[in-house]
């Protein structure tokens, strides 16, 4: 009896020592999509299968909403000239989403706003300033209000063209962390293009430390973000971008002027568990410019983080706790 | 032969294998969990190049993109775009990362440099840009 316990023991001890390396599966993937790069990284048994699917849903999802595919859906209801097209469900539902978010935000983020970006062509070799004649003539067709969805039927103003880059990452995430969960992954960091979902917590329940970049120095950054099961996304004005005359014009734009928007803000970040909104919100928020921002998430309900151009930050009373402030070069606003 | 215990000889090498087998796993990961940096380049999601990063380290590489040739350089425990000509120059104005898990990227040339290592050290997870 006691050789058998002796010997239970030592399996024991053995078992104690190695147990250490008995930490979750770990998977990660880098890959390039949506014209950006991502990665996903999930911890899990089935892990491996999780990330493949994640990948492939998103490559899925570029082939049927990117409006540079020719044969994409997005780029068939472009080329539409006012006839009616019928859209897959998913692409419905994406379409859907977008043109919900332009309604609540006011058209602050606006899903029409393609000919702005095909006449600026900001983040390209040929970026321009182009003339107010042009841009008057492409507001003509700049405006959510031009399109009529009917379940999977969308009819569009002739000319007026729809780009669903604003809140394509952010829709990719929520459904990303469906598949994640599907496969019994508990947690996972999903980043897609900066746009990050936190799923569940780390190791010993701990939150994720997500940081914001400092919009003057993209090396570095300004504070962080104590966060679990949550997607964090950014806008700012120093990704995409050209300079003339000492001006910067960014490639968010303002669907009312036409002109890429002038705001005190430098970036904003929302904190949402729905990370399509979160991604639309920040566009939206960043054209409103700080005092109609603030007024947005009070009555809203939005978790965010604004940074000024004045080094000011205003953090949402709820994030309050999560925000770290760890650049000197800002300070929080009073 | 058995002692108090009523241990035979067989029975302390079965002792001494598992000691032997733990003392050899745990050795494998503290290798594996070692705090070196490692600077590595990847196009088109793959990894192309590993080097070991260090104070002395020093190391120009010239990279054939999608588009361009991309020349990224290595100083110490650092790497960036040295110039990339490609038509947005935002991976040259990212400059040097340096940090674990920092990344830049030229994405005309589908091309990624990246910090890696034990862990970053400055507990951030993840950045939003």
């Amino acid at each position: 009896m006691k050789r058998k316990l002796c010997v239970l023991f030592l399996a024991i001890a053995g078992m104690v020592l190695t147990s250490g390396c008995g930490a979750q599966k770990q998977a990660s993937q880098d890959f390039y999509a949506m014209d950006t790069v991502m990665n996903i990284t999930a911890y899990g048994k089935d892990a491996d299968a999780a990330v493949v699917e994640c990948v492939q849903y998103i490559n899925d999802l570029e082939a049927k909403i990117s409006r540079t595919r020719e044969e994409s859906e997005i780029a068939a209801l472009n080329r539409a000239d006012g006839e009616t097209t019928v859209l897959s469900e998913q692409t419905a539902d994406i379409l859907s989403d977008a043109l919900t978010i332009a309604d609540r935000t006011g058209g602050a983020f606006d899903p029409t706003v393609a000919p702005l970006s095909d006449l600026w062509k900001i983040g390209t070799e040929e970026a321009r300033i182009p003339k107010k004649k042009e841009i008057r003539e492409a507001l003509e067709t700049v405006g959510y209000q031009h399109v009529s969805q009917d379940g999977t039927s969308v009819a569009m103003q002739a000319g007026t063209r729809i780009d669903l880059g604003g809140i394509g990452k952010g829709y990719a995430a929520d459904h990303v962390v469906e598949i994640l969960r599907k496969h019994g992954v508990e947690r996972a960091l999903v980043s897609l293009g900066g746009n990050i979902y936190a799923v569940g917590s780390k190791e010993k329940g701990l939150n994720w430390t997500i940081a914001i970049t400092d919009p003057d120095d993209e090396q570095a950054y300004l504070g962080t973000l104590s966060v679990s099961d949550t997607s964090v996304v950014t806008s700012g004005d120093y990704e995409r971008y050209f300079e003339q005359d000492g001006k910067r014009y960014c490639h968010i734009f303002d669907s009312t002027t036409g002109y890429p928007a002038e705001t005190d803000l430098r970036s904003v970040t929302v904190v949402s568990p729905n990370s399509t909104e979160a991604d639309g919100y920040t566009t939206a928020l960043f054209v409103m410019g700080h005092d109609k921002a603030v007024e947005f998430c009070e009555k809203n309900g939005i978790q965010a983080v604004l940074v000024c151009d004045d080094h000011t930050i205003y953090v949402t009373d709820d994030l309050k706790d999560a925000f770290h402030l760890e650049s000197t070069e800002y300070r929080n606003e009073e | 032969m058995k002692n108090k215990l009523g241990l035979r000889p067989g029975d302390f090498v079965l002792f001494a294998l598992i000691l032997l087998g733990a003392c050899l796993i745990w050795v494998r990961f503290a290798m594996l969990q070692t705090d070196r940096v490692y600077g590595e380049i990847w196009h088109d999601g793959e990894c192309i190049e590993r080097v070991a990063l260090s104070d002395s380290y020093h190391e120009v590489f010239e990279v054939q993109g999608d588009q361009t040739i991309c020349t990224i350089e290595a100083d110490g425990e650092r790497m960036r775009f040295v110039e990339s000509q490609c038509y947005d120059h935002t991976c040259e104005r990212t400059g040097w990362v340096s940090r674990v898990g920092d990344t830049a990227v030229c994405l005309p040339n589908r091309m990624m440099i990246k910090i890696v290592g034990a862990g970053s050290g400055d507990g951030v997870d993840a950045t939003v840009r």
